[in-house]
């Protein structure tokens, strides 16, 4: 070693670099000889198993070592009789290298062992470098092959090339050529017609227009770019017709740009005129920059036809229209607004919905209440988060003030129908701020997602917390929709809580937990039943119902037999039916007790049985000394309304020999009966005339409905002066509601009530009321009251309608006239005088018909 | 109202009250209009068969020669359709009930609409040689008796 390194340290530099040279030579004239013996036993191993070798000699070795034994394959080749160029692929190498390199060495070795291959790669090659030419055309000529053309065109797989060059080359074969046009091989037939298009001749000129026509895309494709004719409006023509017909889109694509290019002085598509095909064609091509194609797209958006409707649509969406369309909406300009909404609705309804962002800043409130519109249905979820979080400061402070309203109401309810968890938060937190606002509390509660517990369950049940909170009823429900695990802990332990919660909430939570309808909270809600008045217990039978099993009824009994009166009292009126028959002794016994509220709810408890038996225990209660029982069994036996209890009622009323007190307990169950022969029965009382005359008055003015009002209308008819007066007194009690029947009266010419009707009209104020509207703008208004006025016929409405003589309308001043006839007194002769001078023809006319009557009826 | 008056319209109103057919209370109508208010000359008008037509003198009491037609144009005729008023004249005098007096001998009338039971719109005149000769009783009772008739609908039509 030792000895190397004195060797090597005695050398000079160029010494030693050439010393490295001669290494580098001796290592590849090593690494030559190796491959060399290898390339020559796998050749020979392969040739001499050639038939399970199958054709293929596959040397294994790279490009550069191939491309490197090139000359030495062609001399095995020579020596085995083999095209080893091919069979080793060294062929597609040079063929390569004529694409790469276009040298002539390559060209010659190509066309020598694989012209087939490699042929339109050397004429594409011959196109670019003359020398190549020559190379070419002096193969062509000794090769001797026939349709030599052909056999070019078929070697390569379409591709474009110089036409105008290949026409110096082959200009003497044009005939050739014209004839590949009708060749079955597409490659040939694009072959020829890239050639003959740059030759001038007739023949070639016809063949070219053919090519419009040619099966294959590609052979269409060339006469459309390339033809270069005179007769422009026949290229026009072809080319429209391609760019509407072509079912290939190159094709179409190509048209356009061509005429677009060269003839756009000729283009004159109508598009009302073309085939729904044809205008999808159109649409396709339209140009994204251009105004008038965002304007035909915007018409074909109403032609109604889905699938151009789709087409419009993707077009509008890339050119970037229809989020300026949106961006754009104006709800000052409410005409402008809903145009863009219903042409969206069009885009929406193909499925278009990419062009909701709502990630901007700066977003219109039109395009904001659009988008909601949209969003309760269609579009990206993700969006509603934005979209609720721009409405929600927008509407802030307006949010009952419209258009904002839409847009916070379409907001919420989009968050609630599809939004994410990041919508229901900003939603959530909007519940919050708001929660004092009842009308919100009642709209919204309804619409939150049941399965959405983890985010408003812990809100809602701060609401049942707070004492100002005023949406009970709707929060009570809304709870009721969310899975009872996530707020029961949190009920129960409010009503557990003896003094941290007042007895409302107490109330409200015992509600919510009854409304859950949990079988397993039988006992909380028993023990607590007292928070509630009677009748609310009562609602809470059905819940009872269902827990029909004995430690239910253990429950009961205990409570029962413990005798504290509030318990007692909502147990018995909340007992279920099914159970009530279990504890009817009990309750029997309760009709007894002294605490009045007992027998109250054991009275309603057996009420509903409706049984002879059972209801004459509740009569006795009738005579009850306390007035609140008496009071409560008049209810119980009105609101029953069989036969049984109404007939009770009727012989108590009139009993002669009963107290005032019993019979005023009977006439508030006979008010609020719905028994349509209760009316009967107070009339006939009232007819009577004996007792009680002011309580049943009253009674009868609670029967306000409209068959009620007619029975009692007919009654007056029939009956006495002292009992129609106090017909009359119910009447005005009842308002407004009586009033229109009474004025039927006027109006149907009923001489017997006319009297009593004008009575009532005039003490409740309405004869005051229409002379009033004798002056209203509304000439309509004016003529009612003219008319009503006329029909009433006394002297307040004589003096009132004497107003309307200088009336503008004549129609007002025939009712005048009329009023005059009907009153009949010298008083409205000098206005009758007047008005024989009226301008209009029709109310001299009424006058002179008015005075000959007045003349006939006071004639002595 | 005097009780021969009243007395009239109670007959009238059972008689009715018993009618079969349009012709029998339109002849009930003549009848105690006639019976009634004495007049020189009673007609009743109807239309024969389309409205917007001019009625035809169906029903006459009286001897003077009276129009076959009442014109559906004439004013007498629209203002007593339209009014639903009766019309009454004391004197002959010129005006737009001129028409209520049917012959030259005749000095005052009456003349009233009614849809004789609901169905048959007709027109009664009835007209005096002498002026002034009806009064307040009379209008009244002309006025219930067609009120009777007209409210009375009959059942087999």
């Amino acid at each position: 070693m030792k000895i190397f390194e004195i060797v090597i340290n005695s050398l000079t530099i160029p010494i030693l670099v050439i010393l490295a040279g001669i290494i580098c030579l001796l290592i590849l004239l090593l690494l030559y000889f190796v491959n060399k013996r290898q390339i020559t036993q796998i050749i020979v191993r392969r040739l001499e198993n050639w038939d399970s070798y199958k054709n293929n000699i596959s040397i294994e070795k790279s490009d550069y070592i191939l491309l490197l034994f090139g000359s030495y394959l062609e001399k095995l080749s020579i020596k085995y009789g083999v095209n080893l160029p091919v069979l080793t692929g060294l062929d597609d190498l040079w063929i390569k290298q004529v694409n790469r390199k276009k040298t002539k060495k390559s060209v010659l070795k190509v066309l020598k062992y694989s012209p087939d291959k490699g042929l339109f790669t050397i004429f594409k090659a011959a196109l670019e470098k003359e020398k190549l030419q020559t190379v070419l055309m002096e193969w062509i000529n000794k090769s001797g092959e026939f349709l030599i053309l052909r056999k070019i065109a078929l070697s390569g797989n379409g591709e474009a090339f110089n036409g105008k060059t290949a026409l110096k080359l082959f200009g003497n074969d044009i005939s050739e050529l014209n004839e590949m046009l009708g060749d079955y091989e597409w490659k040939a037939r694009f072959f020829a017609i890239n050639i003959i298009i740059h030759d001038a001749s007739d023949s070639s000129l016809s063949a070219v227009w053919d090519g419009f026509n040619d099966p294959s895309v590609f052979v269409r494709i060339v006469p459309v770019q390339l033809l270069q004719t005179d007769n422009r409006k026949k290229l026009y023509s072809k080319l429209e017709y391609l760019l509407l017909n072509d079912p290939s889109f190159d094709v179409r694509k190509a048209a356009k740009e061509r005429i677009f290019t060269n003839l756009q002085d000729l283009y004159k598509i109508i598009p009302s005129k073309l085939t729904i095909t044809q205008k999808l064609h159109l649409i396709e091509l339209m140009d994204p920059y251009s105004k008038q194609d965002e304007n035909l797209a915007m018409e074909f958006l109403k032609s109604g036809n889905k699938e151009l409707e789709l087409y419009a649509s993707r077009f509008l969406l890339k050119n970037g229209s229809l989020k300026r369309l949106l961006n754009s909406a104006d709800i000052g300009y409410l005409k402008g607004f809903e145009d863009i909404y219903s042409a969206l609705q069009v885009v929406v309804g193909v499925n278009i919905t990419s062009f909701i962002e709502l990630s901007e800043n700066n977003i219109s409130t039109g395009a904001l209440i659009i988008s909601s519109r949209i969003l309760l249905k269609n579009g990206s979820r993700n969006i509603i988060t934005n979209l609720l979080q721009k409405s929600l400061e927008i509407t802030k402070g307006r949010e009952n003030i419209q258009p904002y309203r839409e847009l916070y109401e379409n907001s919420i309810l989009c968050a609630c129908k599809r939004g994410t968890d990041e919508a229901l938060e900003l939603l959530n937190n909007e519940l919050l701020r708001r929660r004092y606002n009842r009308s919100f509390q009642e709209w919204v509660l309804p619409k939150l997602p049941v399965n959405r517990d983890n985010i408003f369950a812990s809100t809602l049940i701060s609401f049942l917390k707070d004492e100002k909170y005023n949406a009970y009823l709707e929060l009570e429900k809304a709870l009721c929709r969310f899975p009872a695990g996530s707020i029961l802990t949190e009920i129960i332990d409010i009503l557990k809580s003896n003094k941290r919660w007042s007895k409302s909430i107490k109330i409200n939570s015992l509600k919510v937990l009854g409304a859950l309808k949990l079988p397993h909270c039988t006992q909380y809600i028993l023990e607590n039943l007292y928070l509630l008045s009677i009748e609310e217990a009562k609602q809470y039978s059905i819940l009872l119902s269902k827990n029909d099993n004995s430690a239910f009824r253990d429950k009961v009994r205990t409570i029962l037999s413990f005798g504290d009166a509030i318990s007692m009292s909502h147990l018995i009126a909340a007992l279920p039916d099914v159970e009530r028959e279990t504890f009817l002794p009990e309750i029997k016994k309760s009709l007894s007790n002294s605490n009045p509220e007992v027998r109250i709810a054991a009275m309603w408890s057996i009420s509903d049985y409706n049984k002879g038996e059972l209801l004459a225990l509740c009569f006795n209660l009738l005579r009850d000394p306390v007035e609140l029982v008496r009071e409560e069994v008049g209810r119980v036996l009105g609101t029953l309304g069989s036969t049984e209890s109404i007939r009770e009622l009727k012989q108590t009323l009139f009993d002669k020999n009963e107290t005032k007190a019993v019979k005023i307990a009977v006439l508030k169950g006979l008010t609020i009966s719905l028994s349509p022969e209760v009316l009967d029965i107070l009339l006939l009382k009232l007819e009577e005339n004996i007792e009680l005359q002011d309580e049943i008055i009253i009674s009868i003015s609670r029967k306000d409905n409209p068959d009620d009002i007619k029975k009692i209308l007919g009654f007056m008819e029939k009956t006495t002066s002292p009992i129609r007066a106090y017909l009359i007194r119910t009447i005005k009690l009842m308002g407004e509601k009586a009033e229109l029947f009474i004025e039927e009266i006027l109006f149907k010419g009923n001489k017997v009530l006319h009297k009593h009707a004008v009575a009532i009209l005039e003490e409740n104020g309405i004869v005051d009321l229409r002379i009033r509207q004798l002056a209203h703008r509304d000439p309509e208004i004016r003529l009612k009251a003219a008319e009503f006025l006329s029909k009433a016929g006394t002297k307040k409405a004589f003096r009132g309608i004497i107003l309307s003589a200088k009336d503008p309308d004549n129609r007002i001043r025939v009712q005048l006239v009329k009023a005059l006839d009907q009153m009949n007194s010298a008083e409205g002769l000098p206005v009758l005088e007047e008005l024989k001078n009226d301008p209009e023809k029709r109310v001299r006319k009424y006058t002179l018909w008015a005075l000959e009557r007045y003349e006939a009826k006071n004639l002595v | 109202m005097s009780t021969a008056y009243t007395d009239l319209l109670l007959e009238a109103g059972i008689l009715v009250n018993n009618a079969i057919s349009a012709q029998e209370i339109s002849n009930i109508l003549i009848e105690y209009a006639n019976s009634g208010l004495n007049p020189d000359l009673i007609c009743l008008y109807q239309y024969e068969n389309t409205l917007n037509s001019d009625m035809k003198l169906v029903s006459k009491r009286g001897f003077n020669p009276t129009p076959e037609y009442l014109l559906h144009d004439s004013e007498l005729f629209c203002f007593l359709l339209e009014s639903q008023q009766l019309v009454c004249l004391n004197t002959l005098k010129r005006g737009p009930f001129e028409e209520l007096i049917l012959s030259d001998q005749m000095q005052s009338g009456l003349a009233i609409a009614i849809n004789i039971a609901e169905i048959k719109l007709s027109v009664l005149i009835l007209n005096y040689k002498q002026p002034f000769s009806f009064r307040r009783n009379e209008i009244q009772y002309l006025e219930d008796l067609c009120f009777i008739i007209g409210k009375y609908k009959l059942e087999q039509e």
